[in-house]
């Protein structure tokens, strides 16, 4: 039976360097993202604890903000979140992705892909299977990401609340 | 023995967007992750800088107090000799006593140090050195690294001969550094605690490191810049690359000082050669990627299929009893019981009703009720006694 999730694949040095038999001898770093987990799961920058909560986190790659492997921003092989993104007047619905080259993961800057998603919810939920179903990318995420979206969606419809005072217009 | 290790390109000072070289991964950033090994050797090593302290070694005693012994109606504690002033007859000595001293008096002599093995230090140091190359773990300790181009961070020589502060902050901006040295500004804080007056008034956050092969300037020019920190490779302290003993401390190097780390620490196969006897650490696991290993092939081609879980069956419910069980049988006898019910009762309900008509008819009263009778007796007496008075009046006259 398969475990999910799958590892990143080797960075690309390696496939370029010389290949000694039928496979590179896996000298990469000690990043196995289970080591990586077992190593910030208990105590991390984004942690967020509260009494009667589950612990949260507040990383930018996790789709929902629990501080759990399978959501895990940071140690995961593969990070999926979707958020929204305040640019400048506007928001805009944001998916995180890792990036496909197994080098990105070196590099802080382009570890993580971010795509915009229309607001169309036709076309949103589209571009979200399109990514993840046919890219086999994170299927245990795919309800949910889809729900996100959704609630996303929602988040923006904001209805000014009217505040009736007591006291006035009498 | 493979030789593909990572490479790490090396940013120019100057204008950090170019890559001046490449320089392959040292064998010692490539160490296992040991963070139980590196916070117990950093609990041990941080004792060190300790200075004894200690309640005064005669505190509490200094008074000629004596018991006074029983039959005083007092209790048998030391009291102050003398008198004219409060001071005469308070207990004294104890650790219960007001102005006595405490319990256990602490000494200077306490064990303040403790020793390492140089080997375990050794690893610790090389194993969070290998975590600081791992984005994961450096965002994962606080530090604001978005901006940065690769890590590790690898900058040409030329930092090394800064000598303005001003130059060194505009190359660490540059480098990406602006919101890791912008989180430290905004973070000094008073202390929390007796510390703000006994000489640390202000805490802040720790900034990336700066580790440099030769120091022509660098470390004055960075020694004033807030959160920044400066070290020779040589001489590298798990205090400072594991502060606090958490791994990922963003560092950042100079070309010189990530080229001698192979000096320093050589590969697994060779000894460590600036480090007499010293061996790099090994990982239990070369490939520690558990779910990568089950998914793969060797793996997955030789596992039998999985097994299904055994069916399990819920107790036998009796049919000709349980009657939805019975439904579930056969569907039709519920309405079939419910015809077979119905029918006799239906045909009793008319057998009992004719059956009685019939008899009604045959035994009609008609004169004979019940009630006509009672009242047919009354008006015959009632006549009768009618009959009688007249009679009786009839005699009189």
């Amino acid at each position: 039976s398969r475990v999910s999730p799958s590892a990143p694949p080797l960075p690309e040095a390696l496939a370029a360097s010389e290949a000694e038999g039928p496979r590179p001898a896996p000298c990469k770093m000690s990043a196995a993202p289970q080591l990586i987990w077992e190593c910030v799961r208990k105590n991390n920058a984004f942690l967020r604890k509260c009494p009667n909560m589950p612990t949260m986190s507040a990383e930018p790659g996790n789709l929902m903000g629990l501080n759990s492997s399978k959501f895990s921003g940071i140690a995961a092989a593969k990070v999926l979140d979707i958020r929204s993104k305040k640019t400048g007047d506007k928001e805009t619905i944001v998916l995180t992705t890792t990036h496909k080259k197994g080098s990105r993961s070196q590099r802080p800057g382009s570890r993580v892909l971010t795509t915009g998603l229309k607001k169309q919810p036709k076309k949103g939920l589209a571009q979200i299977d399109k990514v993840m179903d046919a890219g086999f990318y994170r299927l245990d995420l795919l309800a949910m990401a889809k729900a996100k979206y959704n609630k996303v969606r929602a988040s923006f419809k904001k209805k000014k609340v009217v505040v009736k005072s007591r006291r006035a217009g009498k | 023995m493979a030789t593909g290790r990572p490479v790490v390109s090396v940013y120019n000072c100057e204008n950090p967007a170019e890559k001046t070289s490449t320089v392959p991964m040292p064998q010692a950033l490539l160490s296992p992750l040991r963070p139980d090994l590196v916070r117990y050797i950093h609990t041990n090593v941080s004792k060190n800088k300790r200075q004894p302290i200690s309640v005064g070694a005669k505190v509490g005693y200094e008074t000629a107090a004596e018991s006074w012994g029983t039959g005083r109606a007092v209790a048998r504690v030391p009291r102050a000799p003398g008198g004219g002033t409060h001071r005469s007859g308070q207990g004294a000595f104890g650790n219960m006593c007001r102005g006595g001293g405490m319990f256990s008096p602490t000494k200077t002599w306490r064990r303040w140090h403790r020793r390492v093995n140089v080997t375990q230090k050794r690893h610790a140091v090389v194993s969070a050195l290998a975590a600081s190359s791992l984005p994961p773990l450096v965002m994962a300790r606080g530090h604001r690294i978005g901006q940065v181009a690769e890590l590790p961070l690898v900058v040409s020589d030329s930092l090394e001969s800064q000598t303005k502060t001003k130059q060194a902050v505009e190359i660490l901006k540059k480098i990406g550094c602006t919101e890791e040295l912008q989180r430290v500004i905004d973070s000094k804080k008073v202390r929390a605690g007796k510390g703000k007056m006994r000489n640390r008034r202000y805490t802040m956050r720790r900034g990336p490191l700066v580790v440099y092969n030769e120091d022509n300037g660098i470390v004055r020019a960075m020694r004033n810049i807030p959160g920044v920190e400066t070290a020779c490779v040589t001489r590298l302290n798990l205090l400072k690359v594991a502060p606090g003993g958490t791994l990922g401390r963003f560092i950042i190097w100079t070309e010189g000082a990530f080229k001698k780390m192979n000096e320093m620490y050589g590969t697994l196969k060779s000894g460590a050669p600036m480090k007499k006897g010293y061996h790099l650490l090994r990982a239990q696991m070369e490939n520690a990627d558990i779910a990568r290993i089950i998914n793969s092939t060797e793996v997955q081609s030789v596992l039998r299929p999985k097994l299904e879980a055994p069916k399990k069956f819920a107790l036998k419910q009796n049919a000709l009893k349980n009657k939805s069980v019975m439904a579930r049988l056969n569907p039709a006898a519920a309405d079939a019981k419910a015809a077979r019910a119905a029918a006799p009762a239906a045909a009793k309900r008319k057998a009992r009703e004719a059956a009685s008509k019939e008899h009604n008819k045959k035994h009609k009263r008609g004169e004979d009720t019940f009630y006509k009778k009672l009242m047919r007796a009354f008006e015959a007496k009632a006549a009768d006694e009618a009959k009688d008075g007249e009679d009786a009046e009839e005699a009189e006259e």
